[in-house]
């Protein structure tokens, strides 16, 4: 019995060692030897979940990179952001998704549920620190382990091809502008309403807590920062509940907040309450554009001068369809 | 609690240590043990269902007991039926309940009438087809007096719900595991080491193979119509490498498990898709559940003894029973008979029994006859589970008939190297050992020490690598 223990403990010794060892190997490889270089000429950037993947087309507009995942929380995208900028000294703004789902009770599950963490959480597990691994473990150490033998495989993958790409943002995905073919009809929007669960009395603070953690980051990199809300079908629900503005006041955001949610785009421009099609993301993206062009992030009142130009376009769609 | 969980893995060792550290001096406690552990790991799954399979477990404890003091045989017809009907009762509710009621509402509806039935809403617990069968065996070796009933309620709970065959089985028989439980263990190195070995190779088959062509295979079953015929054959045989992984991986891991604990069960696999025909197929594949019905139904039923009538009756019988085993659905019926039509031409040219030993035993190839009889057997069986695997029959039928169109001799257009790569060198262990109780027994026994560690280290960082999302067993289901 005895030799049976000892024999067994040190093959489970072993195997924790040789795992121990290639978790920390790749982890170092992957942080020196991949980059995380965009182009030079970008100098704002596009960080958030599918709203920003599939909103911003950045073939469209001018020195931006679109680095929207569809489900990526604010907690994977502080450390995005701590890489990105890290490697990017040119970036001078960055715009990150702010809308209400993202610190309801469901961005919980985007950090830490067992789907998000073996398919998002591998992407990142190089580059989280203690602090971050020390929330997942308290709320999901099973499937931490899953997805780090699946983070572990997929380093090793990234590692083999390093000679070939060794741009970590491409080679992995870590986000990009998503075209949709899909078409949102009223139909889908008057039979989908139910669909819609309003939980605005729920604030996920670890969500909130990794934003406000970005944007002390961007700030401290002297980034300009900026909280967007891209295009919201107009009987989307779960747009100005309470909770949500008074976040933005009481954590005193108002003022990086763009808001750009009534924006006048049919439903055919959707591919359902919350996310653009590619026809949608062609027109926002241009109208973002112009905006930008016109040297909005430089104006005193953004929301004002944001308000004005949708409600202008409202008019000018009326009149159009008149 | 799944057995390629983290959750198992800190549990089999606590329990292991407890068994033969602290239980050891005493069976009675090693078995009160054995019991609360088992339950533990069944109310992990759910807690209320545990009280359902306490109650099954002192159910056929009790009637078996009255069975047997019986002196009337009116007495024991009685108790005999009284477990029976209650065991049925409860599976057929469960289980089958909302299949008979839509089937008969449909068969109402077509002739014209108008029918409303009302299905229920519960979830099936987990294992109960086997714990039924447990249960079943041993009232029925009661009843035709093949064995005594136990007066211990102790022991038999453990029969009826030792953790590693509780929810997927083997299905035991009294015979066979009861003695088991009732005689004293004691630790064997050798057989600890095997056991070990068993679950590796389990894990092995489970997480590498089964969960790997899991991916694949449900992506080409779930949009089959827009693949061609040739990536959906690759579909079909992934989903067979899928359920041979899954089930035959469980398998492993509750037989070493058990070996752990000083407890042998009965084989439920023999490396089935080695099989000449499907007569040998069925003899290699689950083999608790076909040699249970074997015994329990198709003797009982004449067997192969009688005539021809009576011979197909009591084959297409036993196939289409164990198809609906499986689930309440048409597919899984479908799949039986399937089968059965395979079978008959055996059974009837008495042809069913020519292939006992494994292929090419002794020898390191197989004959070109033996390696074409083994192909048409593997692609029979592979056209088998796209029934199995199909959610309706209606996708069963396009499933199939997709696959016979032009595009069949098209290169597919799903190739995952990788997964094709790991599946050849699965075949080639598998091949290697298919004359031992499974692939890796003696893989590298004749290797010096540290290589034979090597291997094993290696084997287990293979797994660790490919190890992706818990996946729960197919056959959890049933």
């Amino acid at each position: 019995m005895r030799k049976f223990i000892k024999n067994t403990s040190l093959f489970v010794l072993l195997i924790i060692v040789i795992f121990s060892a290639l978790l920390i190997g790749t982890t170092k490889i992957l942080n020196n030897k991949s980059y995380f270089l965009i182009n030079e000429n970008t100098d704002k950037i596009v960080f958030g979940h599918s709203h920003a993947a599939n909103a911003f087309n950045d073939s469209l507009i001018d020195h931006l990179k679109n680095l929207g995942s569809s489900g990526e929380s604010f907690f994977y995208t502080y450390y995005k952001a701590k890489k990105i900028i890290d490697a990017n000294k040119q970036l001078k703004t960055v715009f990150i998704i702010f809308t209400n789902n993202q610190i309801e009770q469901r961005a919980n599950s985007w950090i830490w549920s067992d789907k998000y963490l073996n398919h998002t959480f591998p992407k990142y597990a190089a580059f989280i620190d203690w602090e971050g691994y020390q929330l997942l473990m308290k709320h999901n150490w099973k499937s931490l382990f899953a997805s780090e033998c699946i983070a572990l495989r997929e380093n090793l993958y990234f590692i083999s091809r390093l000679r070939k790409e060794n741009n970590y943002i491409t080679a992995t995905e870590w986000g990009e502008y998503g075209t949709v073919n899909k078409v949102f009809t009223n139909e889908m929007s008057a039979t989908k309403k139910g669909d819609l669960i309003i939980d605005s009395n729920y604030i996920s603070e670890y969500s909130v807590n990794y934003l406000l953690k970005t944007i002390a980051l961007l700030k401290m990199n002297k980034i300009n920062v900026f909280l967007i809300r891209s295009p919201l079908h107009k009987d989307y629900s779960l747009t100005n509940n309470g909770k949500f503005l008074n976040f933005l006041n009481e954590h005193k955001l108002e003022s990086l907040f763009l808001d750009f949610k009534d924006y006048p785009m049919q439903t055919n421009q959707f591919i359902d309450w919350e996310h653009l099609n590619v026809n949608g993301a062609r027109e926002f993206s241009l109208f973002f554009n112009k905006l930008l062009a016109d040297s909005l992030l430089q104006k005193y009142d953004k929301q004002f001068v944001i308000k004005q130009k949708i409600d202008k376009l409202i008019l000018e769609k009326k009149h159009k369809s008149l | 609690m799944l057995f390629n969980s983290i959750s198992f893995a800190l549990f089999l060792p606590v329990v292991f240590i407890l068994y033969w550290f602290v239980t050891a001096k005493s069976l009675k406690w090693q078995n009160i043990l054995l019991l609360v552990s088992s339950y533990f790991f069944y109310a992990c799954w759910d807690y209320r269902f545990l009280f359902l399979l306490i109650f099954s477990t002192v159910l056929d404890f009790y009637t078996g007991i009255k069975i047997s003091e019986s002196n009337k045989i009116t007495s024991k017809k009685f108790w005999f039926w009284t477990s029976v009907c209650i065991n049925l009762g409860f599976l057929g509710v469960l289980k089958y309940y909302n299949f008979f009621a839509s089937t008969f509402a449909d068969v109402i509806t077509t002739l014209g009438f108008k029918c409303h039935v009302t299905t229920l809403n519960v979830i099936l617990p987990i294992g109960i087809s086997f714990y039924t069968f447990h249960g079943l065996s041993y009232v029925i070796d009661i009843y035709k007096d093949k064995i005594k009933p136990t007066k211990n309620l102790i022991d038999y709970s453990v029969f009826v719900s030792f953790f590693p065959l509780l929810v997927a089985g083997p299905i035991e028989r009294a015979t066979h595991l009861l003695p088991q439980i009732q005689s004293k263990r004691n630790f064997d190195y050798t057989k600890a080491v095997d056991g070990l070995r068993q679950i590796l190779w389990g894990l092995f088959k489970k997480v590498v193979i089964a969960d790997n062509c899991a991916e694949y295979a449900d992506l080409i079953f779930n949009n089959s119509s827009n693949y061609s015929g040739s990536t959906l054959v690759l579909g079909a045989v992934f989903f067979a490498f899928q359920i041979y992984g899954d089930f035959s991986g469980y398998s492993d891991i509750a037989l070493g498990t058990a070996r752990l604990f000083g407890i042998e069960l009965l084989k439920n696999f023999s490396f089935p898709y080695f099989s000449r025909d499907i007569a040998e197929f069925w003899r290699r594949w689950h083999i608790s559940l076909s040699s249970w019905f074997k015994d329990y139904l198709y003797i009982p039923l004449g067997g192969s003894k009688g005539g021809t009538w009576l011979k197909i009756r009591n084959t297409f019988i036993i196939f289409l029973v164990s198809g609906f085993w499986h689930g309440a659905n048409w597919t899984f019926i479908a799949w039986g008979a399937f089968h059965a039509l395979f079978f008959l031409p055996l059974l009837l040219f008495n042809k069913n029994r020519s292939h006992i030993e494994i292929v090419a035993k002794g020898k390191m190839l197989p004959s070109l006859k033996e390696f074409s009889s083994m192909l048409l057997t593997f692609l029979w069986v592979v056209l088998a589970w796209i029934f199995f695997r199909a959610d309706t029959m209606p996708q069963a039928i396009n499933y199939i008939s997709h696959i016979f169109t032009s595009a069949l001799f098209k290169m597919p257009e799903i190739r995952p190297s990788l997964v094709i790569m790991v599946l050849a060198v699965f075949i080639f262990m598998e091949w290697i050992g298919r004359e031992k109780n499974y692939a890796l027994e003696n893989f590298a026994i004749h290797l010096s020490k540290p290589l034979q560690w090597a291997f094993h280290l290696l084997v287990f960082t293979v797994i660790i690598l490919c190890m992706g999302k818990e996946q729960p067993f197919i056959y959890f289901q049933f």
